[in-house]
């Protein structure tokens, strides 16, 4: 489906050539921080106003905020929007966390997020129910295929999950943006073999992207591993979370029945498994004296570094490996993230006697990005990326020092469907944010840019406790 | 640095004994209501010393030869009364160092607007003191297990909800003999208190009602309170100004700060008292509950008495009586919607909606025809929190979550169920909300409701409230309710009174008429608790009070009451 003839003209044509007559996304590390930071704010302008007059769910929220299509620099702070809100709104719109009991609904919640018009033709296409999210989501992919469209989700792991869509221009852009990254900061290559502790078919986005773009560097299919056997469906991971159950009967069978079932699969048949099979392909590697990239979470590849510790053996593996870590902690574990790394070193070594790099990656489904841990374990956001810090009245923090919740634009890598402007739900320090006129503070691994400083990310609770006031 | 504001406060003649050259003190400094460094620009610091386990028994065996010097009963009484006023008339006058250090302090440190502080430092009066002896004076009969009782020397009524489902059946027959209500009468030696610092005077409160128990006749007894890091100022300030005055009525009290977690020190203090009153999170007061519970296993003399005060919500309820268009207030010649709307805001956005007593959803019963709708009160309502974003601006507190509020309600606006009545640049946020709701809903609705978060929500009958939402909330976590409630021959209608104890039964534990929602009066139900409930034991279950024999006499004398208070609050006019 050819979008332009759809929304007009298209709105990579608009945006400001970096260099050479381009707009690559690499183009930006050849630009200064001052004109890149030029470069992206006249990129904002544009794709503002161009999502302002397609874009229903964008264009409510800022009028309401009094912002027209027009925007200048003040303007700026006004055009975010919550990414613990936007694509979750559809709970408060419909009344209910499951999309699958009023498919229409749903589907005209879905249009008004876009900037492209979804035929309504076509949602007479849509069954009354669906029995879950998955079918509900695999339905919207398959009435929709002609325009190329992928549903993507959170990790769901609250039970309440943001669903997003995204075409193909943006996956293109996602997955050159991960893979960019990839290279530059996780200094990874097409020799590498990739080891995902993830499953093979997820709507994950960050798992998707971190598994799609390897292939990008030209690892071969057949050296990319995904060791989680089973599909993690939105409702497999919302029942077995246990956060939040259907109402009624369906609910009670859930979490008297399924929950535990699920739990017990999970521990005794997934989790080994999935412990095996890891294990297998590293052994593999570790003989074949190639470079490894193992990727997962941070309890899954502690689970890995505790089975290796009972049989009282290592992995050990050419220079150039590494460890790769992303999605945070979503659950409680009695281990914290540095005792996993300090475990991970002792049970995976380097041929030259290093310790094995351990990398982390940050990112959220609305961004089409991550920001890599770079070997001074410093997070890069992208430079195609527009990020500053919010101070508690979500006014722009100025400085090139700047604590705050972490906000972003990304107007090069945003893709067509809404616009990437997005305030987190995460305090960060960050340095040489999009905001800051000096640009001191460079990384000590020698990349300029914005960072955000390792260690410096919390989850900022959205209501905080206060004295004798109750949250029931 | 500014010089450090004491937060803890001893009689002097027991911190000359305490505390000397080599006393250590911690300090802590806070901005805009936000802890920072004492270096940071307009920090204010607190401090208050560290005691060592020896200096801790010390202190208390001074606190109670202090309280012998107290004196007792109604003169006790009369004469803190009279002591209140005066420091009341010092914190008023901008000339008087008690108001440069409170003015120049409270509101640096807590974060709440100068104009807040001072409306609370000029309406102590708004306190009811000499309601007290009346408290003493009598004891609820076994009927009010079962309907309204009147409250002799005072107005308004009780009733007594027996706990558990044997409370349950209690609770229905009527004439049941529960037996006596109170038994077991022991005035209190030494009352530990612990106080939240979410809004001032917690700590204070907790004093006033510990001293309160003179009234059966003992000595005052000794009391420590346990101030909050987040508000350690305003209850030393008041006590080191009664102390100026009538030293003996403040002789036996100490105010001071320790952690929580120092299990030791803890157990020491709680094995010396009679009575812990905690106003505190929901986690705090269950470890202080297991430490009670384990020195009470062992204990040789009367176990203690733990009141608890935890998490908190209150409403207000607006009946159609009051909203019928063309009504007029006849003394001020307002429409009564305004008063009703001005007082329903005040309601809300004192301490700006952070207490356990703001408001948080307002229920209108809402009649088409001749009748202000839901939609209409917002509108009025919105009128009115623009005007108090004047004159009680709301403080430093975080804008972001009342931005995001806005967004995520505005967005629902498509339903064609919910309306935003506010602007996005505004200090709170108003929403009529018409959607369907489940517990999920309802809950979610109720804790977004806070930094002057007002939900409005249109009812065909008032009996829905009880009915319907409430029945949606933890019962324990229920507290005030304020009403509008129009006029009635006998004061207090048949419907008024069913309507209570419908609301009583399902946990609300006060009702005050609105504008009064954040003036609690010391001699009713706090959180269930009566002040005779600080000397005896009784039945396990709740006391619901509530404050007035005449529901829209009260609410047109608090209206007027809030005008002379507020110089200069001028009334929205239409």
């Amino acid at each position: 489906m050819n979008v332009e003839t759809i929304t007009g003209t298209h709105l990579s044509a608009l945006l400001p050539e970096t260099v050479s007559g381009g707009c690559r996304l690499e183009d930006f590390w050849e630009l200064s921080i001052e004109d890149r930071n030029n470069v992206l704010e006249q990129a904002i302008f544009k794709v503002h106003a161009w999502h302002y007059t397609r874009n229903s769910a964008y264009r409510h929220t800022l009028e309401a905020r009094g912002v027209g299509g027009t925007i200048t620099s003040s303007d700026l702070p006004l055009i975010l929007r919550p990414t613990a809100q936007t694509f979750k709104s559809y709970i408060d719109i419909l009344g209910t966390p499951f999309p699958q009991d009023c498919p229409a609904d749903f589907i005209n919640w879905l249009a008004d997020q876009l900037s492209i018009r979804l035929p309504d033709e076509r949602f007479a296409s849509f069954r009354s129910r669906y029995a879950s999210l998955e079918d509900l989501l695999s339905a919207v992919e398959d009435i929709y295929e002609d325009y190329g469209l992928e549903v993507i989700t959170s990790s769901g792991t609250s039970g309440r999950s943001t669903i997003m869509l995204r075409d193909q221009d943006g996956i293109d852009k996602t997955v050159e943006s991960f893979y960019l990254s990839f290279q530059r900061y996780l200094e990874m290559q097409a020799e590498h073999r990739a080891i995902f502790i993830m499953p093979r078919i997820t709507r994950i986005a960050m798992v998707r992207m971190a598994a799609f773009s390897v292939g990008r560097i030209g690892i071969e299919k057949n050296r990319i591993h995904f060791t989680i056997p089973f599909p993690a469906y939105p409702d497999q991971v919302r029942i077995r979370t246990g956060r939040t159950y259907r109402p009624g009967t369906k609910g009670l069978i859930e979490r008297r029945l399924l929950n535990p079932f699920m739990n017990w699969a999970y521990e005794n048949l997934a989790a080994p498994r999935t412990l095996r099979s890891t294990v297998e392909i590293l052994d593999q590697a570790e003989s074949n004296k190639e470079k490894v990239l193992l990727f997962g979470g941070w309890i899954q590849l502690h689970n890995i570094a505790l089975q290796l510790r009972k049989d009282k053996r290592s992995i050990s593996l050419p220079p150039g490996s590494l460890i790769g870590t992303g999605g945070g902690m979503k659950e409680l574990y009695p281990f914290t993230p540095s005792q996993i790394r300090g475990d991970l070193i002792d049970t995976f070594k380097l041929t030259n006697d290093q310790a094995i790099p351990i990398r982390d990656v940050y990112g959220m489904a609305e961004g089409n990005w991550a920001a890599m841990q770079c070997r001074k374990g410093n997070y890069h956001i992208p430079p195609w990326v527009y990020a500053v810090t919010l101070d508690d009245d979500n006014k722009f923090q100025e400085g090139a020092d700047t604590t705050g919740l972490l906000a972003f634009y990304d107007p090069y890598g945003g893709g067509q469907l809404f616009p990437s402007f997005f305030k987190t739900a995460d305090r960060v320090r960050l340095i040489n944010g999009g905001i800051s006129k000096q640009f001191s503070n460079l990384c000590p691994c020698g990349d300029a840019g914005s960072y955000i400083l390792q260690e410096s990310i919390q989850r900022v609770d959205l209501m905080d406790e206060a004295g004798c006031a109750a949250q029931v | 640095m500014q010089t450090p504001m004491d937060g803890f406060w001893l009689p002097s003649n027991i911190g000359e004994k305490i505390l000397s050259t080599n006393t250590q003190y911690v300090t802590t400094s806070f901005c805009s209501g936000k802890a920072c460094a004492p270096d940071a620009p307009g920090a204010i610091t607190a401090r208050w010393p560290v005691l060592q386990a020896g200096e801790w028994r010390r202190l208390v065996s001074l606190l109670q030869e202090g309280r012998q010097r107290s004196p007792v009963g109604k003169d006790y009484w009369a004469r803190l009364e009279s002591a209140l006023g005066e420091v009341e008339k010092r914190f008023k006058d901008p000339a008087d160092p008690l108001h440069y250090k409170a003015m120049g302090s409270i509101p640096g440190y807590t974060g709440f607007s100068k104009p807040m502080i001072q409306f609370t430092l000029n309406s102590l009066n708004l306190m009811t003191l000499d309601q007290i002896p009346s408290a003493y004076s009598w004891y609820p009969e076994h009927t009010a297990s079962n309907a309204w009782q009147s409250m002799q020397g005072l107005p308004g009524r009780v009733l007594f909800t027996h706990a558990g489902p044997l409370g349950r059946f209690f609770n229905q027959f009527a004439g049941f003999r529960a037996g006596r209500k109170f038994d077991n009468l022991k005035a209190p030696d030494l009352v530990t208190g612990y106080g939240a610092g979410n809004v001032p005077g917690t700590a204070l409160l907790i004093t006033m009602l510990a001293q309160s128990t003179t009234m059966m006749g003992h000595t005052p007894p000794a009391v420590l309170v346990r101030n909050s890091r987040r508000e350690p100022i305003f209850t030393p300030l008041v006590l080191s100004g009664l102390e100026r005055i009538a030293p003996e009525l403040v002789s036996g009290i100490a105010v001071l700060v320790w952690d929580y977690t120092n299990y030791d020190l803890q157990k020491t203090l709680l094995e010396e008292s009679d009575l812990v009153i905690a106003a505190a999170s929901d986690e705090t007061i269950t470890n202080l509950g297991t430490q009670i519970s384990e020195i009470n296993r062992t204990r040789s003399r009367s176990p203690i008495r733990f009141h608890k005060h935890g998490h908190k919500v209150s409403f207000s309820v607006i009946s159609r009586a009051v909203t019928q268009r063309g009504q007029i207030d006849e003394a001020s010649q307002q429409p009564l919607i305004n008063v009703v709307s001005l007082l329903t805001a005040l309601d809300s956005i004192f301490w700006d909606q952070y207490g356990c007593l703001s408001s948080r959803i307002h229920f209108i019963e809402e009649v088409k025809e001749a009748h202000y709708t839901a939609l209409d009160y917002a509108l009025k309502l919105t009128e009115q929190l623009h005007m108090l974003s004047v004159y009680l601006p709301r403080g430093d507190s975080p804008r972001r979550p009342l931005k995001d509020s806005f967004d995520r309600y505005k967005l629902l606006e498509s339903s064609g169920r919910v309306k935003v009545t506010s602007g996005y640049e505004d200090d709170f946020l108003v929403v009529v909300d018409s959607r369907p709701y489940d517990a999920l809903n309802f809950n979610s609705v109720v804790n977004a409701c806070m930094g002057r978060v007002i939900f409005v929500r249109p009812v065909r009958d008032v009996m829905e409230f009880p009915d319907e939402y409430l029945r949606m909330l933890p019962p324990a976590n229920l507290q005030s309710l304020s009403v509008a409630f129009g006029k009635d021959p006998n004061g207090l209608s048949d419907h008024f009174l069913s309507f209570s104890k419908a609301c009583a039964r399902r946990g609300v534990t006060a009702i005050r008429t609105i504008g009064r929602g954040a003036f609690p009066q010391l001699a009713y139900s706090w959180d269930g608790l009566l002040p005779l409930d600080l000397v005896n034991d009784r039945p396990r279950g709740y006391f619901t009070t509530f404050e007035f024999d005449n529901p829209y006499d009260e609410m047109i004398g608090t209206y007027r009451l809030f005008l002379s208070q507020a110089d200069g609050l001028a009334v929205n006019e239409s």
